[in-house]
């Protein structure tokens, strides 16, 4: 293989080690306890992944209209041999696309895949399955809470998703529940996103236009791509559409970011 | 209760928000700006593209408070050793790496990023800012700690790296900082808050950069 073509890290992996080798490096003695301690603390649960299909039913004066995408969540357990290092005992991130709706001569509705920190409850897309699907105690009689607690403690998460997966139920997502939802006066201008108030879709599409409901089933498959077929200049999206304009962090520009619309 | 608004516990409390924020989230704060006396003014989402981030691992959070700049580098919340990086890679690969003399490890190259992009100057800008102050819990305190190094300016970690090799101009520095749990609120933070490592400070004193860092340790004995 021709140098050029090896993946930076790997290069720069083989000069690290190169560097140890001529003792210009880190001491083969950090190079052995780190060794040790990756091996401990990585050892844990495998990982999981869980398809769903995000769904979200809008009514127009001309009808029912619909749109539909695969997102995937990835959860990790942080439950190596060497325990709870990390912070946070589960790693969670989702992987697909904002959902779009095409509401005809309404415009186009986007469900994006972070929150609207303005409206209470609104959830990321990376909390919408542990949100729908919490984990309940196994079935039995409890003489307390604590003791209901310590059972549902006792009961490991992972095996909750799996037979998450193996049932693939379908859930409602509340209203105030969702994501932050936009609109664009100029699909071809980020900046004339607006947000739109999921109980009030008509006033950002017009008289009749009204969300009947958004569910989440699980199921299989690959997350949905191809959002840059209607915002072409997403890939070209780095951090925030405000970022540079001095707005104060929670402004709904500076909360809509690339991450918003596709994550890998 | 009442925190006086100066103290280093304030700075604790911040270094453990930035596990609140941004991807993979430990708690929804909702519209929550300000921390505190203090007021979020960015993150690491919001000024780099969040799958290149996420796929270190990295994230980070700028403060203002009392007139200073407080960068939070958060700190390990994925330790599985396989992680798909489109799930959030592992930090072991690419932040605890950095411990064992990998200095050009994602996140440490992340870290210098963040810095430079909200201090608006180099981490080896001749003059340090003065009104900057850099924490992290856990392997956020390692990432404090490097780029205050190369920085020159002042660094508070909590339960940062064991031990972190620094390298730079060719020379290699070691620094060790043993540190406590004081900010993750599981044991309280009392005396053992002490200055700076005496063996860094010394030994950056001779060279072009220097640092200020200390460390916080939950059994009041100095490190």
């Amino acid at each position: 293989m021709k140098e050029e073509a090896a993946p930076e890290r790997i290069l720069a992996a083989r000069d690290a080690l190169a560097a140890t080798v001529r003792g210009e490096g880190p001491s083969r003695r950090s190079v052995v306890v780190s060794g040790l301690a990756l091996t401990l603390a990585g050892c844990g649960s495998r990982s999981r992944e869980v398809a769903y299909r995000f769904t979200l039913e809008v009514e127009t004066p001309e009808g029912i209209r619909t749109g539909s995408n695969i997102l995937e969540v990835g959860i990790g357990f942080n439950d190596g041999l060497l325990g709870g290092i990390a912070q946070t005992a589960l790693s969670v991130g989702v992987s697909g696309e904002a959902t779009v709706v095409d509401l005809g001569s309404h415009g186009l509705l986007f469900c994006l895949l972070s929150r609207e920190g303005a409206r209470h409850g609104s959830l990321d897309q990376d909390a919408m399955f542990g949100a729908l699907f919490p984990q309940k105690p196994p079935p039995g009689n409890y003489a307390s809470e604590r003791e209901r607690d310590a059972a549902l403690l006792r009961t490991p998460y992972s095996r909750h998703i799996d037979q998450i997966k193996a049932a693939k139920p379908k859930a409602a997502v509340p209203i105030d529940r969702l994501p932050r939802l936009v609109r664009f006066r100029d699909l071809s201008d980020p900046f004339s996103v607006e947000t739109v108030d999921p109980k009030d879709l008509a006033a950002s599409f017009g008289p009749g236009v009204r969300l009947v409901g958004a569910t989440v089933e699980i199921t299989e498959g690959k997350p949905t791509r191809g959002i840059e077929k209607i915002l072409q200049w997403v890939p070209l999206l780095v951090g925030s559409i405000g970022k540079d304009r001095g707005l104060p962090y929670n402004h709904p520009l500076n909360e809509i970011m690339g991450g918003s619309f596709r994550r890998r | 209760m009442t925190i006086d608004q100066n103290s280093d516990l304030m700075v604790a409390i911040l270094a453990i928000d930035a596990y609140n924020r941004g991807y993979n989230a430990s708690i929804e704060l909702g519209d929550g700006q300000t921390v505190g006396l203090a007021t979020v003014s960015t993150d690491s989402s919001r000024l780099f593209d969040v799958d290149t981030t996420r796929d270190s691992g990295f994230f980070a959070v700028a403060y203002t408070w009392n007139g200073k700049t407080v960068i939070s580098y958060r700190g390990t919340d994925n330790q599985g050793l396989f992680s798909k990086e489109d799930k959030g890679a592992s930090d072991i690969w690419s932040g605890w790496s950095i411990g064992a003399g990998y200095a050009d490890a994602s996140q440490a190259t992340w870290a210098k990023k963040f810095y430079e992009v909200v201090t608006k100057q180099s981490v080896y800008a001749d003059v340090a800012p003065s009104n900057v102050v850099l924490t992290g819990h856990s392997l956020g305190g390692g990432l404090a700690g490097h780029v205050a190094a190369l920085a020159r300016t002042s660094a508070l970690a909590f339960d940062g790296d064991g031990s972190v090799r620094h390298r730079f101009y060719g020379r290699s520095i070691r620094f060790r900082a043993r540190v406590g749990r004081a900010a993750a609120g599981r044991r309280k933070c009392g005396r053992g808050v002490t200055e700076p490592c005496a063996g860094l400070r010394n030994a950056l004193s001779a060279g072009p950069h220097t640092g200020s860092s200390r460390t916080c340790t939950s059994r009041g004995r100095a490190v």
